[in-house]
């Protein structure tokens, strides 16, 4: 008989590991995000990641039944795996947005010579010029987004993607600037 | 009332100094990309020591942790770099900030450490930087029983020939500098096991009370390990620190030469008449995936009554904690921790297992992931004085884990989940208390209980931080009246 320990993520409820113990750890109280159950653990027929708790957190099940010790730590890994590669994705499409913050940040001083000079000249032509190349610089982050989002299907590819869009778009699009 | 000024000096005869107010660790969190980056640091006491902290934005009188517009160096030029970044989870990446093999003894192998003299939190280093420092935390072997815990040892697996020693400041690059790269301030300690036997990397204890270095040996033949224990051995501290002291008696030569082959503490090593060897182990450790790391690195603890205990990890099984009798028998596999896919240092230098000490000196805990290179944990913590150990396992295949030594006798245990609010989660574990108190080879929670809401992380939306451990003065905890004074 072992004592496992099923842990969840205080954030989301998701299951973060299952860990069975000879004993009850020294410490250990049954809370929201750790819940303790003696179970016939027997590592040559399960896998122990492959178990779960029902919704009323009473009974262990397997949720991969009928399949081998090896087949269930396949599909457990495969479910990582996809996890581990949404979550990276995420961070990836965060890491391609911000750069519409570093670019857009080069203007400030252009920005104040725009309205300068459009106050004298009496229009806006400059205005409308940083405006333009701030709606070229939210089009270029979005095509690279979708790029991603639609060409991406595996970690390795992730792997290999460029996510660094703005340099080529600076070469091609200088920042504005007016004398 | 008027006081009175005079020009007199004025006799102090001490000074006093709370060692609670020195540095214990910093938390790092970075999110350099668009929510800033920086260190955070805390005192012995969890009151605030210092800060550092780059703004994603150079209008707000920060310097700029975000690439362009005028961040430092490698900031600009790193940013985004997992190897830096909070904004992921270890899980199966081999790169995060957070992972747990990153700690040991020599701080974070991704992040420069506070001192007590700091005035800063902390900084960053490069991605090169950390492959050069994570080749320290491989070798470093473990010291016990030291007030001054201000220098390291190191040993690297030199073949059949044994074990090249170093033994230099507490500074991974120091000894990536001197020893690794430049050859020098290092000798070989002969093997003494036998004909089959290998020398490992970082697989050895320096007891300062009893004076006495443990050396474990891997027999290539059989795939078991070997103590050998060097009795009365020189002042290791002051070979450290003193570095003219490893060339006393040293020729003058005008021809070529690598490795140090004079001087005392060399002479010392190769004489087998100053060393007890212990059975070798009945645990085949060469059938594992990952062979290197459970072959050539053992972390271990020689204890003042005789006892030798040794932590192994055993990559994509889990780890072995192995525990030799005072007399040189072996006791035996005290624990086998086993769970899947777990990868040491064949994959690179920077992962495997890892060790810190309490700083006491007394308690000894060692460490590695339990999935992937740097999610889980597998964890004992051995009491020097007599090789009682406690343990912990988590099954866990997308957080980290990061400790580090605080106070007398206890350590800070760090779980790197997101921070986004909660900032970062943690416990102190007593560890004194806990080894008196729970059997030997007793499981203790470490998971359960976790403190939030308390130590902020310095960085903002989703993030994964981490704490980097300080190099403070753990003689000012002792009552040595002559601190950092080298013999």
């Amino acid at each position: 008989m072992a004592f496992l320990i099923f842990r969840y993520n205080q954030d989301d409820g998701k299951l973060t590991s299952v860990t069975p113990y000879d004993e009850i750890p020294y410490g250990f109280e049954n809370q929201d995000n750790a819940v303790g159950i003696e179970y016939d653990y027997d590592p040559e027929t399960e896998f122990i990641s492959a178990l779960v708790l029902s919704e009323d957190k009473t009974t262990v099940t397997n949720k991969y039944p009928e399949k081998t010790v090896e087949e269930q730590k396949e599909l457990w890994q495969q479910e990582i795996d996809q996890a581990v590669f949404s979550h990276n994705l995420n961070i990836c499409v965060g890491i391609i947005k911000s750069q519409v913050r570093v670019l857009i940040e080069k203007l400030r001083f252009s920005e104040l010579r725009a309205v300068e000079l459009d106050a004298l000249n009496g229009n806006n032509d400059n205005q409308i010029t940083l405006a333009r190349w701030r709606v070229a610089v939210r089009d270029a982050n979005n095509a690279h987004e979708q790029l991603l989002l639609s060409s991406v299907t595996t970690q390795e590819q992730l792997d290999q993607f460029n996510l660094n869009w703005s340099e080529k778009f600076l070469s091609e699009n200088p920042v504005p600037e007016f004398d | 009332m008027a006081r009175t000024i005079t020009s007199k000096a004025t006799a102090i005869s001490t000074r006093t100094q709370d060692p609670y107010t020195q540095p214990a660790f910093a938390v790092y969190g970075s999110h350099a990309n668009s929510h800033g980056s920086g260190f955070i640091c805390y005192n012995h006491n969890l009151e605030i020591h210092s800060v550092f902290t780059g703004d994603s934005n150079n209008a707000y009188s920060r310097f700029r942790s975000q690439a362009g517009g005028g961040a430092p160096e490698f900031y600009n030029n790193y940013n985004n770099s997992t190897y830096m970044e909070c904004h992921g989870v270890p899980s199966s990446n081999s790169e995060y900030v957070s992972n747990t093999c990153n700690t040991g003894y020599l701080g974070h192998q991704n992040l420069f450490s506070a001192t007590e003299y700091s005035s800063a939190a902390g900084y960053i280093t490069t991605d090169a930087g950390r492959q050069r420092k994570s080749e320290c935390f491989r070798d470093v072997m473990t010291i016990v029983n030291e007030e001054n815990q201000d220098y390291a040892i190191f040993g690297y697996a030199n073949g059949t020939s044994g074990t090249l020693f170093s033994a230099g400041p507490r500074s991974a690059m120091r000894y990536y500098g001197e020893m690794l790269q430049s050859g020098i301030r290092r000798f070989n300690i002969i093997r003494t096991g036998g004909t089959d036997y290998n020398g490992c990397h970082g697989s050895g204890c320096y007891n300062v009370k009893t004076k006495k270095l443990a050396i474990i040996e891997y027999n290539t033949s059989t795939g078991r390990i070997r103590p050998t224990v060097w009795n009365n051995v020189p002042d290791l501290r002051s070979l450290s620190l003193n570095g003219e002291a490893q060339y006393f008696g040293l020729t003058q030569r005008s021809a070529a030469y690598t490795n140090q082959t004079g001087g005392p503490a060399y002479q010392f090593f190769q004489d087998t008449a100053n060393r007890t060897l212990y059975n070798e182990g009945t645990h085949n450790l060469s059938s594992y995936s990952g062979t290197a790391e459970a072959r050539y690195r053992h972390q271990t603890v020689l204890c003042d009554n005789g006892k030798i205990v040794s932590f192994t990890m055993t990559p994509s099984n889990g780890c072995v904690v192995h525990r030799w009798n005072a007399d040189g028998t072996y006791e035996g596999e005290v624990w086998n921790g086993s769970w899947t896919t777990s990868y040491g240092y064949e994959q690179g230098s920077r992962f495997g297992a890892r060790w810190q000490v309490t700083t006491s000196g007394k308690y000894v805990w060692a460490y590695c992931p339990s999935y992937y290179y740097g999610a889980g944990v597998y964890w004992v913590c051995i009491r020097v004085s007599d090789g009682k150990f406690i343990k912990f396992q988590s099954n866990d295949s997308t957080h980290g884990r990061a400790s580090a030594p605080i106070g007398m006798n206890s350590m800070i245990w760090t779980y790197t989940a997101n921070a986004d609010g909660p900032g970062i989660y943690w416990k102190v574990w007593e560890l004194d208390y806990y080894l008196a108190i729970l059997a030997d080879g007793a499981t203790v929670g470490l998971d359960d209980n976790y403190t939030n809401y308390v130590l902020d992380c310095p960085t903002n939306t989703t993030n994964y931080p981490t704490i980097v451990p300080a190099m403070y003065d753990t003689s000012m905890f002792h009552n040595n009246t002559t601190p950092r004074t080298i013999k």
